[in-house]
């Protein structure tokens, strides 16, 4: 017995330890950089797992300078904010492009390179610059910033046709077999793309662009030390050519193109987001999922749980499976399943209405547990109750709805007033197919203000629902006592 | 005239045989008491005579009407018709705990005025707004033979109806089984009360 009780304590020492250990890992010749890991070539994953790219070089020479240990951290590129001002990060680096308001919420490094929206035309076009394009036919990537500036700009108006396709290789491929003249580009990516390739002499890029944006590197706001050396190293790296030679690696050429001077105006239109009433959007949309959920899961599960009971076997085991599956898989998964993994099993199913998929995907689930708690209810109704009904002949429908289902109810209803309350928590998970509720919005709001409020508010406001939900099952339980 | 007529019924569960070649005979507007010790298939008979149970074999008639030849029953909506005749007051009753009083009678048979006449003739109708776990032990079982009665039955069954119920109370039930059979319903009464059955004046049914 002494020697579980020592085992056990080790292990729980060794925990903590381990926990310890974890929060106070910033050490301090480390320079932490956040990466958001699918950003080829600035910044993805390699051969062998590990992250590798233009940025992540570049960090490594720039960590040399100033005397620290490089570390790169993948991160959620939503939570960039966030990871940077709660110390998690030191710097983003990433390739990320100056907006003002990045500008507003991080100090920024001035431009280390340019990244420019070009036109790719193919080697031997007569085509030479963006007025050559009049009435000719020019591809992008279907929602690409390539394919905006394009729309927006001169050269799209005067354009024959746009054609949007899936993704930059396929609009090569479009100019390579002469269907379109010209595709709309980053500069970047698509020298990266030569460069691993091996297709320079088969494709020009036109020196004039559509657009341009300045990468930046963005440290917390009150870290002007750090800003001040990060761009010191920077101007080293880039005088003694080690710059150079990294942009030729990954895409052929030196477009790393750093000069401390470069000003930004940084007089934004302080667009003033109002927490409260974004807040409000997403509580509408937690609600009206929560509402729309809690009404078609409960019937439903009461029908599932009475047709377990039909004396047909199979209908029971199909029933069985069905539940034992929504069970024991994570609600995030069959939410996945749902929206991605079908339509790719049956490609006729394609299923765009985001909230709904949400919504039966979230009723699937819960029917599952609904029917579940039921049957537990119907288990706790006395065997003499249903005697009664039939040897007083009362119809099965009426007995259901005005004898059985009440005395279930009064059983059921703590389990049932849990299961909301998780419900209305779930909710949050439609986040991962791209509906705002209110969590996400919360989220955005700290990011963007890189200000805790709202996730203080919404905390606040996901309380309220629950502590409702909780009082009205109160309520009901005691209508329910039958005394 | 026999309004139940068992010819050499039996009923197993599984290798129990509860009872084989069972012989049981009820004239019209007779009080019979079925007696022995428990464990007997004294509750089982009657749950077999009323179609909570299945018999193995045997023919059983009611009213004269055949529920069951040979262990072969007629069909469900035959069986039902048949067995309206019969109601039964449960050991514990089985009145429905989310319902009142009233609406306990109510979900049988909505005829107000009936519902009316017999709470008041059975001392209930104070109560008719009360849930059964509010009322005393006594008044449930007289809710239970009100409810009984909705289906205006020729025969009641009891299945101990002393049990449940203290040692003061048997004069009372004595008198509302006279009343009822008064009044020309025939009654089946199972019970392990020697007391009981003695001041009962009904013929009496031995399962030793
Ligand atoms: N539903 C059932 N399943 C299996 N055996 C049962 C069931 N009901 C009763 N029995 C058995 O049948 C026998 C008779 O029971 P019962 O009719 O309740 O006796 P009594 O009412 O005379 O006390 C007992 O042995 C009992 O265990
Ligand atoms: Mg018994």
């Amino acid at each position: 017995m002494k020697s579980k009780i020592f085992v056990f304590l080790t292990v729980f020492v060794l925990c903590f330890n381990f926990l310890f250990s974890g929060l106070c890992s910033a050490e301090n010749d480390e320079f932490v950089i956040g990466v958001d890991v699918n950003v080829p070539p600035m910044g993805f994953l390699g051969e062998n797992g590990d992250v590798v790219g233009l940025d992540i070089d570049l960090a490594r020479e720039v960590c040399k300078v100033m005397g620290k240990k490089l570390k790169v951290q993948p991160i959620d590129w939503d939570a960039k904010e966030l990871e940077l001002n709660t110390n998690k990060i030191d710097a983003i680096w990433n390739g990320m492009s100056y907006t003002p308001e990045r500008d507003q919420n991080m100090l920024l490094t001035s431009a280390y390179m340019q990244n420019r929206q070009v036109l790719v035309v193919k080697k031997d076009a007569n085509i030479s610059n963006l007025d050559d394009l009049k009435q000719k036919n020019i591809c992008g990537q279907k929602g690409s910033t390539g394919i905006t500036s394009l729309k927006n700009s001169a050269v799209g108006k005067n354009a024959k046709t746009i054609t949007e396709l899936d993704n930059m290789v396929d609009c090569l491929n479009e100019v390579r077999l002469g269907k379109s003249e010209a595709t709309v580009v980053d500069e970047v990516v698509v020298r990266y793309y030569f460069t691993k390739n091996s297709l320079q002499n088969d494709f020009k890029i036109l020196d004039q662009e559509l657009e341009t944006e300045d990468y930046v590197i963005a440290v917390r706001k009150d870290n002007l030390e750090l800003k001040n050396k990060i761009e010191k190293a920077l101007k080293v790296v880039v005088e003694d050519g080690r710059a150079g030679e990294i942009s030729k690696k990954w895409v052929g050429s030196n477009v790393i193109t750093f000069s401390a001077i470069k000003e930004k105006e940084s007089a934004m239109d302080n667009k003033n987001v109002n927490v409260f009433s974004e807040l409000f959007q997403g509580l509408l949309v937690t609600l009206k999922l929560f509402a729309i959920c809690w009404v078609m899961s409960i019937p439903l599960g009461l029908i599932l749980c009475f047709l377990r009971r039909v004396r047909l076997k199979f209908v029971k085991i199909i029933i069985d499976v069905y539940i034992w599956i929504m069970r024991g898989t994570p609600l995030l998964l069959q939410i996945f399943f749902l929206f991605y993994g079908l339509p790719l099993m049956f490609p006729n199913l394609q299923m765009n209405d985001r909230f709904l998929v949400g919504v039966i995907a979230f009723v699937l689930n819960y029917v599952a547990y609904f029917a579940e708690i039921f049957r537990g209810g119907i288990k706790n109704v006395d065997k003499g109750q249903f005697e009664s009904i039939k040897v007083l002949k009362i119809p099965k429908i009426k007995a259901m709805f005005r004898i059985i289902i009440p005395q279930m109810l009064r059983v059921c209803l703590p389990s049932i007033c849990n299961e909301s309350v998780a419900l209305v928590k779930d909710t949050a998970l439609i986040f991962s197919v791209g509906v705002i509720e209110l969590l996400t919005t919360a989220k955005n709001l700290v990011n963007t203000n890189a200000d805790i409020l709202a996730y203080i508010i919404a905390a606040g406001i996901y309380l309220l629902i629950c502590s409702l939900v909780n009082l009205i099952f109160k309520i009901w339980e005691n209508k329910l006592k039958f005394e | 005239m026999d309004i139940i007529n068992a010819i050499n019924i039996g009923k197993k569960f599984g290798n129990n045989t509860v009872f084989d070649n069972l012989n049981f005979k009820v004239k019209k507007g007779e009080v019979v008491t079925v007696v022995g010790p428990s464990g007997k298939g004294k509750s089982t008979l009657l749950r077999c005579l009323i179609g909570l149970e299945n018999i193995d074999s045997g023919t059983i008639e009611i009213d004269g009407k055949i529920l069951v030849k040979d262990g072969i029953y007629v069909n469900s909506k035959k069986q039902s018709e048949i067995l309206s005749e019969v109601g039964m007051v449960f050991q514990n009753y089985n009145l429905f705990p989310n319902l009142t009083v009233r609406q306990n009678l109510e979900i049988v048979n909505n005829d107000s005025k009936k519902i009316d006449m017999l709470l008041k003739r059975f001392g209930l109708y104070d109560r008719k707004d009360a849930y059964p776990a509010n009322i005393s032990g006594g008044q449930k079982q007289r809710l239970a033979i009100i409810r009984a009665m909705m289906l205006n039955p020729k025969i009641i069954f009891f299945d101990e109806p002393t049990s449940a119920l203290d040692k003061d109370n048997r004069g009372e039930i004595v008198k509302l089984i006279n009343e009822l059979n008064a009044e020309k319903y025939t009654i089946v009464i199972v019970t392990h009360d020697k007391q009981f059955v003695d001041c009962l004046d009904s013929i009496i049914y031995d399962m030793t």
